[in-house]
C-alpha cells in the first residue's frame, strides 16, 4: 500500500471510530460499544504502519518533518487515550480524543511530504527517546485539556454503568501528572543531548524556552492542587494554558520573531 | 460535575487555614507558630516572622514561577532577537533576582516542610534538584569559559578565542569558520587536526520548479513520486513525474525544415577501409560546429558554404590560413586595433587609449564545475582567457572565449570603451591535413584537400557515394545533405556507466497539460518551460551534508597522548575542555578543510547533572510512585 493510500484509510478509520463513539453517546444500542473500539484499533494499525513505512522509506525515524511528526501525534493521542478508555470507560473523552487526532491529520495534511534527510545533529542516541517522549507527554495532556474543558464547562457524565459521575477535576490531574513527568525527562534529555551536540545544555533558544515555559505552567497546576481555594476551576485554567503553550512550543514556533536563529525548526519545505 | 466543597477542617480557626497552604495533606507543625502575639512584643521578631513565613510559601513560589513565565513569554514574543531576549530578560540583574529568591524560596520550603518520610522523598528530591541545577547554573556561567577554535588540516592550536557571553554561535550548522587574528586564551595543551571527512547524502534527484519571473520567484522542491499529481502549492499548477530514468541521454535527431538553404548541413562518414573513424554533422553557417578534427590522424575536414558562385570558385582554389592565438584590441572610438600575443600575467598597454589589461588566466577546455572555472581536459577543446582591465578601471575580470568570439563583447564590464576578441587555432593548430568541403545552392560538393597548407587536390563529388580521398588511405562520405537542418529532441538510455539520470514529467497548468524530459548532468542544458513562461523547471541532484568528523590529537609538550576522531553528537574532553564540532570550512583551491570546533569548559557541569538525575527521580516518586504508597498507609491506618 503506497503511503497516500495508508493516510487515507487511516483518515477515514479514524473519522468511522468518532462516528462510532458518538453512536455510543446517543444510543444504548450494546454492538456499539465494543465495535467503536474495534474500529479505533484498526485506525491506530493503520496509523502504526503508515509510520512505520514512513521509517522504511526514509530509513529513519519519521519524527523529522512537520507532516511525519504530526502524525506520529495524533499516533500518541490515541496511545494514551486507548489506556485511559481501559479506566474509565467514558465515550465522551473518546469522542473528542478522536476530533483532536482528526484535527491533527487535515493540519498535517496540509503540510509538505517531502522526505528529509537527517542532519548531523539529529544523528544521536537521544533522538528517538527524546521525541517519544515529549510526544507521549503532549497526548497525555491533551486528554488532560480535554477532561480539563469537561470540568470547567460542568458537565455531567456518567462514569461506567454505575450512576456515580465522572469526576472530570481527578481525571485533569492524573492525567497531568501522568504527562508531567514526561515533559520533565523531555527537557533532561533535551538538555544532556545539546550539551553532547551543540555544547551548551541551555542556549536560551526559543524552542526550548517555550518548553520550559509550558513546564512552568503545569508545574503551576501541580503546586495550585495542594492550594484550598484554588484547586479546582481556578487550577484547570493553567491545564488549558498549558496545552496552548504546547500548540505554541510545537507549532506556533515558526511565528516567533527568533525562530530563523533557531536550530529547532520543522522542516516544511 | 459539582466542585469539591470548601470545607474548612474542624477546629482550625480561619485565620490559620488562610495561610495553611501546605504541600502535603498532613500540616506541620511550624517553628514560628505561636500563638497570636500580644502588641506589645518586638517589632522585629514580628517582621522576621513574616519574611520567613512568606519565604516558606508555596504562594510565593507560585507568583514567582508565574513571574518568570511571563517573563519568558515577553522574551520570546517580543524581542526580535535571541540577543535582544538575553541583553532585555535572561541576563538581566531582575530575571537573576527572580531566580534567586526562587531558590531562597525552595530552600526554606524544603527546610521549612520537610519531616524525614519515605513518602516525602519526591518533594525532597525535585525541590532539592532545583536548587541545584540553579547553583550548578551559576557556577558554569561564572567558572565557565567558551569559545572557539579553527584548525586547518594539518595544523596544531594550543590557544582558543574566547567568545562574547552574549553572542550566540549558532553550532553544528555549516558555515565559513573565521579566521581570527587574536592570541586567544591558552589551553595548557596543544590541539593538531590529522585529518577532516565530510561525508554527504546521496546523490537524491528532485524535481525543482520555479513559478513566476521577476524579482521573487517562488521555488519549490518535490521528490519524485512516479505516478502521483503533486500540486504546486499557492498557483495554480500541478506536476507529475511520469517516469524515472538511471541512465537517459537527450539525443538530437536531425530533420531538414525546407529546401531553402537557411542552415546548410551535411552528414559526415570518415572510414579507413571498412573500418569507422569518423560520424559527424556539420553545419556551415554555425562557427562551432563547422569542422570535425580527428586527433590520431592530424586531420580537420570543414564545411563551407558559398552564397555566390565567385566564393564557390574562390574556395575552391584558396587554402585557409592557420589562426593563432592571440588577443585582439579595439578601441572602437578611435578605431585602434592591436594584436598581442597571450602570456599568463603579461601586461597589455595601449597608450592611446589609455588601455592597460592584464591576463589572469587560462584554461584549454573551460567548464564550470562545482569548485568554480575548470578545465575538463588538456585539449584545446574550449580555449578561454580571463582577462582584467586595470585601466580604464572599474571593470570585473572577464573570460574571453576562442569559439564565441561575440561573447566578450556583450558581456564586458567595459565593451563600450574596449572590444576584446581572443582567437585560439584550438586542434586546428595539430591538423597536418584539411579536407574542405566547398558547397552552394544547386552545385555539387566539392572536396578541396590541402597538405601542409599547400593546395593538393579539388574533386567535385555525389552526396551518398564514398570518395576516395586523393592521396591518403581513408574514404570521405557525405551520407546526407539538409538544405535547412534543424532538430528533434529524442531520448535514448543505455545501461552503462556514467548513468545520467533523467525525468519524464508531465506539467498541468491553465493552457492544458505539457510533458518535459529533464536531465540532471545538464539541468540548465534543456530548460524546460511551461508555454505560459511562468513555470520552470529543472531536475537536479542534492548532496546534503550526513556529517563531518574531526580526527584531533591531544599533544602535551608536543608529546601526542589522545587521539579521537569527533563528530557532531561525540565531542572530545580533556582536562576539563570540551571540544565540538561545530563548523566547517573549505579552501576551494585546494581542497582544504578547516575544522570548527566549539570549546567549552564547564565546571558546573558535574552539579547540573546531578540536578537533573535528582529531578527525574523526585518527579517520578512524586507523581508515579507517591500516589499508590498513599493508598497502602491508608490501608494500614
Amino acid at each position: 500500500m503506497s503511503e497516500e493510500a495508508l493516510f487515507q484509510a487511516m483518515c477515514l478509520l479514524y473519522a468511522l471510530a468518532a462516528l462510532a463513539y458518538l453512536g455510543c453517546l446517543v444510543s444504548r444500542a450494546k454492538a456499539l460499544r465494543p465495535l467503536s473500539v474495534v474500529i479505533l484499533l484498526a485506525a491506530f494499525a493503520f496509523n502504526t504502519a503508515w509510520l512505520l513505512n514512513r521509517w522504511r522509506i526514509a530509513d529513519r525515524p519519521p519524527f523529522k518533518t512537520l507532516y511525519e511528526s504530526l502524525i506520529f501525534a495524533a499516533w500518541c493521542i490515541i496511545l494514551v487515550y486507548l489506556f485511559v478508555e481501559l479506566i474509565y470507560r467514558i465515550k465522551l473523552i473518546g469522542f473528542l480524543s478522536i476530533g483532536m487526532t482528526l484535527l491533527t491529520l487535515y493540519f498535517a495534511h496540509a503540510q509538505s511530504k517531502s522526505v528529509a534527510k537527517l542532519p548531523a545533529a539529529l544523528q544521536s542516541v537521544w533522538f528517538i527517546p527524546h521525541v517519544v517522549i515529549y510526544f507521549v507527554g503532549y497526548g497525555a495532556l491533551t486528554i488532560a485539556f480535554i477532561t480539563s474543558i469537561l470540568y470547567l464547562i460542568k458537565l455531567k457524565v456518567k462514569a461506567g454503568e454505575g450512576e456515580q459521575l465522572a469526576d472530570f477535576d481527578d481525571m485533569t490531574y492524573h492525567a497531568t501528572a501522568f504527562g508531567f513527568v514526561f515533559l520533565t525527562f523531555g527537557l533532561v534529555t533535551g538538555a544532556v543531548w545539546a550539551k553532547v551536540a551543540w555544547s551548551d545544555y541551555w542556549f536560551w533558544d526559543p524552542k526550548e524556552v517555550w518548553s520550559l515555559i509550558t513546564w512552568l505552567i503545569y508545574l503551576v497546576y501541580l503546586h495550585l492542587r495542594t492550594m484550598r481555594g484554588w484547586r479546582g476551576r481556578p487550577a484547570a485554567w493553567f491545564v488549558v494554558a498549558g496545552f496552548l503553550a504546547i500548540i505554541i512550543t510545537y507549532l506556533g514556533f515558526n511565528y516567533l520573531p527568533q525562530a530563523q536563529e533557531s536550530d529547532h525548526a520543522y522542516i516544511s519545505e | 460535575m459539582p466542585q469539591r466543597p470548601k470545607v474548612r477542617p474542624v477546629g482550625v480557626p480561619p485565620r490559620k487555614l488562610a495561610r495553611s497552604d501546605s504541600a502535603d495533606a498532613h500540616t506541620p507543625t511550624r517553628p514560628h507558630a505561636a500563638p497570636p502575639v500580644p502588641p506589645t512584643s518586638e517589632p522585629d521578631d514580628d517582621f522576621l516572622s513574616a519574611v520567613w513565613k512568606l519565604l516558606c510559601s508555596v504562594k510565593l513560589a507560585i507568583v514567582l514561577l508565574v513571574f518568570i513565565t511571563l517573563a519568558c513569554i515577553f522574551a520570546t514574543t517580543l524581542c526580535r532577537s535571541m540577543g535582544a531576549a538575553k541583553a532585555l530578560v535572561y541576563r538581566t540583574w531582575w530575571f537573576d533576582a527572580l531566580l534567586a529568591l526562587l531558590a531562597a524560596n525552595l530552600a526554606c520550603c524544603t527546610v521549612h516542610r520537610w519531616r524525614f518520610r519515605f513518602r516525602q522523598t519526591g518533594f525532597l528530591l525535585t525541590h532539592l534538584s532545583i536548587i541545584v541545577v540553579l547553583i550548578g547554573g551559576l557556577i558554569g556561567s561564572r567558572l565557565g569559559e567558551r569559545g572557539h577554535l579553527d584548525l586547518w588540516e594539518g595544523d596544531t592550536g594550543d590557544a582558543f578565542v574566547p567568545e562574547k557571553e552574549t553572542k550566540r554561535i549558532k553550532t553544528a550548522t555549516k558555515g565559513h569558520a573565521r579566521e581570527d587574528v587574536e592570541p586567544g586564551k591558552p589551553l595548557g595543551f596543544a590541539l593538531r587536526l590529522d585529518k577532516f571527512v565530510l561525508e554527504k547524502y546521496g546523490p537524491d534527484y528532485s524535481v525543482y520548479v520555479q513559478v513566476g519571473g521577476g524579482s521573487k520567484p517562488k521555488e519549490f522542491r518535490f521528490d519524485p513520486k512516479p505516478g502521483v499529481r503533486q500540486k504546486v502549492r499557492r498557483t495554480s499548477y500541478a506536476i507529475e513525474v511520469v517516469e524515472q530514468a538511471q541512465n537517459a541521454y537527450p539525443h538530437f535527431a536531425a530533420v531538414n525544415k525546407s529546401s531553402q538553404p537557411h542552415n546548410p548541413a551535411i552528414e559526415l562518414e570518415l572510414r579507413d577501409g571498412a573500418e569507422p573513424f569518423g560520424a559527424a554533422w556539420l553545419e556551415a553557417k554555425k562557427k562551432d560546429r563547422s569542422s570535425f578534427f580527428d586527433k590520431p590522424r592530424g586531420l580537420r575536414v570543414s564545411y563551407v558554404w558559398c552564397s555566390t558562385e565567385e566564393s564557390y570558385a574562390s574556395q575552391q582554389q584558396s587554402v585557409d590560413e592557420p589562426v593563432r592565438e592571440q588577443l585582439v584590441v579595439t578601441i572602437p572610438k578611435t578605431g585602434v586595433q592591436k594584436e598581442f600575443e597571450v602570456k599568463v600575467g603579461q601586461e597589455i598597454t595601449i597608450p592611446e587609449g589609455p588601455v592597460r589589461l592584464k591576463i589572469l588566466r587560462y584554461e584549454p577546455d573551460f567548464v564550470i564545475g562545482h569548485e568554480g572555472v575548470t578545465s575538463r581536459s588538456a585539449e584545446p577543446n574550449n580555449p578561454a582567457l580571463q582577462v582584467e582591465a586595470l585601466e580604464p578601471a572599474g571593470g570585473r575580470p572577464q573570460w574571453l572565449f576562442a569559439k564565441m568570439p561575440d561573447f566578450g563583447m556583450t558581456h564586458g564590464g567595459q565593451a563600450k570603451d574596449v572590444q576584446l576578441r581572443y582567437t585560439h587555432p584550438g586542434q586546428d593548430a595539430q591538423a597536418k591535413e584539411h579536407l574542405k568541403i566547398v558547397h552552394a545552392h544547386e552545385r555539387p560538393p566539392v572536396l578541396v584537400v590541402a597538405r601542409d597548407q599547400k593546395l593538393f587536390a579539388c574533386v567535385p563529388f555525389k552526396v551518398g557515394e564514398a570518395l576516395q580521398v586523393p592521396g591518403a588511405a581513408y574514404t570521405l562520405k557525405v551520407a546526407t545533405f539538409y538544405p535547412d537542418k534543424g532538430e528533434v529532441m529524442e531520448v535514448r538510455t543505455r545501461s552503462e556507466a556514467p548513468t545520467s539520470p533523467a525525468a519524464r514529467v508531465k506539467v498541468f497548468g491553465p493552457r492544458g497539460e505539457r510533458e518535459f524530459w529533464l536531465f540532471a548532468l545538464e539541468p540548465f542544458a534543456h530548460p524546460a518551460a511551461y508555454d505560459d513562461g511562468q513555470l520552470h523547471l529543472v531536475y537536479a541532484e542534492t548532496r546534503e551534508d550526513k556529517d563531518y568528523k574531526s580526527t584531533l590529537t591531544v599533544l602535551e609538550n608536543g608529546q601526542p597522548v589522545l587521539n579521537k576522531t569527533i563528530e557532531v553528537n561525540d565531542p572530545l574532553t580533556y582536562k576539563g575542555y570540551a571540544f565540538y564540532q561545530a563548523r566547517y570550512a573549505q579552501n576551494p583551491e585546494t581542497g582544504k578543510f578547516q575544522t570548527g570546533l566549539q570549546v567549552v569548559r564547564d565546571p558546573g557541569l558535574p552539579v547540573i547533572y546531578v540536578g537533573f538525575t535528582l529531578l527525574v527521580l523526585g518527579v517520578v516518586f512524586a507523581l508515579y510512585v507517591k500516589p499508590f504508597l498513599k493508598v497502602g498507609e491508608r490501608v494500614s491506618e
